[in-house]
């Protein structure tokens, strides 16, 4: 009888739900309530009022780079958590992949592919004013190539590669950065994290060097997303 | 339309299997084929994202709990 009553609920909730999905304007519809001002501006096609080509980059790192400063917040903390909650208990599993793997085939692999993943990160992260990525997707392949060298040649090998210290200073100093960023822009006499207006260079159009502080910024996320992943493998991996 | 469908049943595979392992193989399958949908959604931004975080650290890190934990849920 429960079941009955909660599934004729579901069957509603989703008629709701499909009715109201019928009635709403279609895919990139230019007369679109949500189309505005603030759309159009934010969206105006070329470099703009902030230097940065690329539209997701430009919203994300200056625009609304505030809300960014709290989610490289939401990060750290999440890591925490894990290394918190995770860190104590060693499975037969967990050990064994932190012995890493004895097979040529794979380390051979490991040490051509790594270094490639290492550039292709680098160059998201530095572009991301440009093309599409930036400093969280490129700073998680750079983390991702660390974590594939750890599972692979072993968390001890991997440990002199990156100290869990090491990561956790550049972590921290990244997450600084970003701050100081910030404060530059208070000190030129803008609000925090203002870019243009606080007389970052905007620099050329399409130029790798343009963008002021959102390529600043992007930087440091990069480098913070890194540092955050392969800390929180190094943990998860260890002893301690 | 057919990677739409591929990634419902991939959901409701994950939802309903109860070894852990295999649901994380699945779910990475799931992130990649939804990394081509935001490529053809016109979002590569999003779609760089979902395939290095969703496929690649989301997956590893499932792995490594699972190593931590147990690999099977309990029947209740």
């Amino acid at each position: 009888m429960r079941q009955l009553g909660a599934t004729a609920l579901l069957v509603v909730a989703a008629a709701v739900l499909f009715a109201t999905l019928a009635e709403a304007p279609p895919f990139g519809w230019q007369e679109a309530p949500t189309r505005n001002v603030i759309t159009d501006r934010y969206l105006a096609p070329g470099a703009g009022e902030t230097g940065v080509l690329n539209a997701v980059t430009r919203i994300i790192f200056d625009y609304r780079s505030y809300d960014t400063l709290g989610e490289a917040t939401v990060l750290f903390v999440g890591v925490a958590a894990a290394v918190v909650v995770l860190s104590g208990r060693t499975g037969r599993f967990a050990v064994r992949l932190a012995g890493g793997s004895d097979d040529p085939v794979l380390q051979t692999v490991t040490r051509v592919v790594v270094p490639l993943v290492q550039v292709f990160a680098a160059y998201v992260i530095t572009h991301g004013h440009l093309s599409p990525g930036g400093g969280f997707a490129g700073g998680t392949m750079l983390g991702a190539s660390f974590v594939l060298y750890l599972f692979v040649f072993g968390a001890d090998r991997a440990r002199r590669k990156l100290r869990p210290e090491t990561g956790e200073m550049v972590e921290g100093g990244a997450a600084v950065w970003y701050v100081l960023v910030g404060l530059g822009g208070v000190l030129m006499g803008a609000s925090f994290l203002a870019n243009a207006a606080a007389g970052f260079p905007r620099g050329v159009e399409g130029a790798l060097l343009s963008g002021g502080a959102v390529w600043l910024i992007g930087l440091g996320i990069g480098v913070k997303v890194a540092a955050t992943v392969a800390n929180l493998f190094l943990h998860l991996t260890g002893e301690d | 339309m057919g990677c739409l469908a591929f990634l419902v049943v991939c959901a409701v595979v994950v939802a309903r299997t109860r070894d852990l392992l295999a649901a994380t193989v699945v779910f990475a399958a799931y992130s990649l084929v939804m990394a081509l949908v935001w490529q053809q959604l016109r979002a590569p931004d999003l779609a760089i994202t979902e395939a290095a975080v969703g496929a690649g650290i989301t997956s590893l890190l499932f792995l490594l709990a699972i190593g931590r934990t147990r690999r099977m849920e309990d029947e209740d």
